[in-house]
């Protein structure tokens, strides 16, 4: 029955393709968007992983050695164009969850994460002090920088460049020693510097912090970040708008379904005269169901290709993100390229269970309506006026 | 006197209010050939019908073989269509998407068989009725005609025992319909089918070995039987 519903679906002329085509058209669309969807919360997810190292300060804090202190917290900190900013560590203080200097035989340093800004636009800036050559590496760097030497984002980079070193570049003292990594950064257009200080210089500092290694804990999964957002919430707003958009593409491809619903009631019909049971009919419809969602599934990638740069630019989270962070994993792939189809089987047999297809033809099957208002309350006094014994 | 192939008693069926059968009786013989006929609106489609297990009586009996079908599941009467009835309704009733002969195979897929084996025995009919060189058309490239011998052939591939055919001419101009009735009752004597005939034209009936009258409902029969 499968292969009857197979051949049914291919090769059943120009008006079967036709039809095939628009199915799969709209079903492209919808997975499209879902794609897109789901793309975009991995983004969400990424860019915020991103921003992992800036929470250094607030996570692994350690205790500091007698005779160095630095300045008590409440400063603020920012995460280079993520838009978060709170309380810092105060120095010394150690909270339950942090580790003894020197665990894993790196050399604490000193750690200061802060916001600044450019024009109105966020710039991220961590001053770091090591206190040893063995000190844990941040990410988007060969190496640590030492004191006078600094890293910068590209787009901070072209920004230091253009204007007079008054009006930016003397912020960052010493010379540039390379260009941060994305991995360093929250976003392609992130204003972030990396610079190198001595450990006298920041532990003057207010708000810097000793740290035994750079943190990589997602801030989603870390009670203590300051820096990055709760995705959660981004998740939900994009699942309700993948949800608005997907909406009229399932009438689109409800719509579509039915552009031939006599012909395939017709068709249905005459196999049921010829002794198809409504279950070999069920099985044929769901066939031919999932025919059209695999072909829209397979062309459903070209839409979310097409869209992936155009969300890539969207500041969904306030910051654009990298097109690699719109990836898919294998298990979502996995997910959409059978969900579709096996969803779109399930729902054709559903379907078919609203209407009773004979030999001779359809007809609907009519569920009765749940009493009206008028309706419950003859139930009511029916109850009432039952005799009680 | 041998038991009817087929055997209906005292059924009736209505329609919402509108009653159809009113304790219709008929007996049919293995391998006569019956018309049924009666004017428009008397319920000899009706009675067909659920004679071939498409509708399911609301009062009466109606045996089989000697084995009562009027109470049967959808899906034991499916399988009774497809493995004991042919049929050739006024319109052909193929499926559109399907080649001819995959058409005039359908029944015997429907059973489990494999198709190329289906095909094969599909394709020995097209010669049979004159329709060699159109296996591979769809319906809508056929004339009515041609439709109505895809019809026949697929309603005879499995070799059931009863054919039931409803105006098997009503939509075809006169040549064409004597030539589908010449073929229909040739085929269904070689192979000794049973033949149930709803027809309102005598021409047509006069194919048939016996008559049956449906009027109001109610069956009485021309010559022979009527139970």
């Amino acid at each position: 029955m499968i292969r009857l519903g197979l051949r049914l679906a291919v090769s059943g002329g120009r008006e079967a393709l036709v039809r095939l085509a628009i199915t799969a058209g709209a079903v492209a669309i919808g997975v499209g968007l879902l794609l897109t969807t789901l793309a975009a919360i991995n983004g969400v997810h990424a860019q915020n992983d991103r921003n992992a190292w800036f929470n250094t300060p607030f996570v692994h804090s350690v205790a500091a050695p007698s005779g160095t202190s630095a300045s008590g917290g409440g400063t603020s900190a920012s995460g280079g164009g993520a838009g978060a900013s709170g309380a810092g560590a105060a120095g010394g203080a150690v909270s339950a969850d942090r580790e003894a200097a020197g665990t894993g035989g790196l050399d604490p340093m000193w750690w200061l994460t802060r916001r600044d800004t450019v024009d109105g636009q966020e710039l991220g800036r961590v001053d770091v002090a090591l206190t040893g050559p063995r000190a844990d590496l941040a990410p988007g760097v060969p190496r640590m920088p030492g004191p006078g030497e600094y890293y910068l984002s590209p787009a901070l980079a072209r920004m230091v460049d253009e204007r007079p070193p008054a009006e930016l570049g003397d912020r960052f003292p010493g010379h540039r020693i390379g260009i941060l990594g994305p991995e360093a950064l929250p976003a392609p257009d992130s204003l972030v510097a990396l610079v190198g200080r001595t450990p006298q210089e920041l532990t003057a500092q207010r708000g810097a912090a000793l740290v035994d290694r750079v943190a990589t804990t997602s801030p989603d999964r870390c009670a203590d970040c300051v820096v990055g957002i709760k995705s959660n919430g981004v998740d939900l707003i994009l699942t309700v708008v993948s949800g608005a958009l997907v909406f009229p593409v399932l009438i689109l491809i409800g719509t579509a379904t039915r552009l031939n619903a006599a012909r395939r009631e017709q068709r249905f019909a005459a196999m049921r005269l010829v002794g198809a049971t409504p279950r070999q009919v069920s099985v044929v419809s769901a066939a031919e169901a999932a025919v059209a969602a695999v072909a829209g599934v397979a062309v459903g990638f070209l839409p979310f290709l097409a869209l992936r740069s155009t969300v890539a630019r969207a500041r969904l989270t306030g910051s654009r993100f990298f097109p690699s962070d719109l990836s898919l994993t294998p298990l979502q792939i996995l997910g959409v390229a059978v969900g579709v189809p096996l969803a779109a089987a399930v729902a054709a047999r559903i379907a078919l269970r609203r209407v009773q297809i004979s030999p001779l033809g359809v007809t609907r099957r009519v569920t009765p309506a749940p009493p009206g208002r008028g309706g419950w309350c003859r139930w009511w006094r029916g109850w009432w006026s039952w005799p009680r014994s | 006197m041998t038991d009817p192939l087929i055997h209906a008693r005292q059924v009736t069926l209505a329609f919402g209010e509108t009653p159809a059968l009113r304790g219709a009786d008929l007996a049919v013989d293995e391998g006569e050939i019956l018309a049924i006929m009666g004017p428009s609106g008397s319920g000899k489609s009706t009675l067909l019908h659920c004679l071939a297990g498409i509708l399911a009586p609301d009062s009466g009996e109606i045996h089989f073989d000697g084995r009562r079908i009027d109470h049967l599941g959808e899906q034991e009467r499916s399988t009774l269509r497809r493995d004991s009835f042919g049929f050739v309704f006024q319109f052909g009733q193929l499926v559109p998407e399907l080649t001819a002969e995959e058409n005039v195979a359908l029944p015997l897929l429907l059973g489990g068989a494999k198709r190329a084996a289906a095909l094969r025995q599909a394709r020995s009919w097209f010669p049979k009725l004159g329709l060699d060189g159109l296996e591979a058309r769809r319906s809508g490239e056929l004339s009515g005609g041609q439709a109505q011998r895809v019809a026949l052939a697929r309603g005879l591939v499995a070799e059931p025992r009863v054919l039931f055919a409803d105006e098997p001419t009503g939509a075809l101009d006169s040549l064409t319909g004597e030539q589908v009735m010449d073929l229909l009752v040739g085929c269904a004597r070689e192979q000794g089918t049973t033949v149930v005939l709803v027809t309102h034209e005598a021409r047509i009936a006069a194919y048939a070995d016996r008559e049956a009258i449906v009027r109001d409902g109610r069956a009485t029969s021309l010559s022979g039987r009527l139970t």
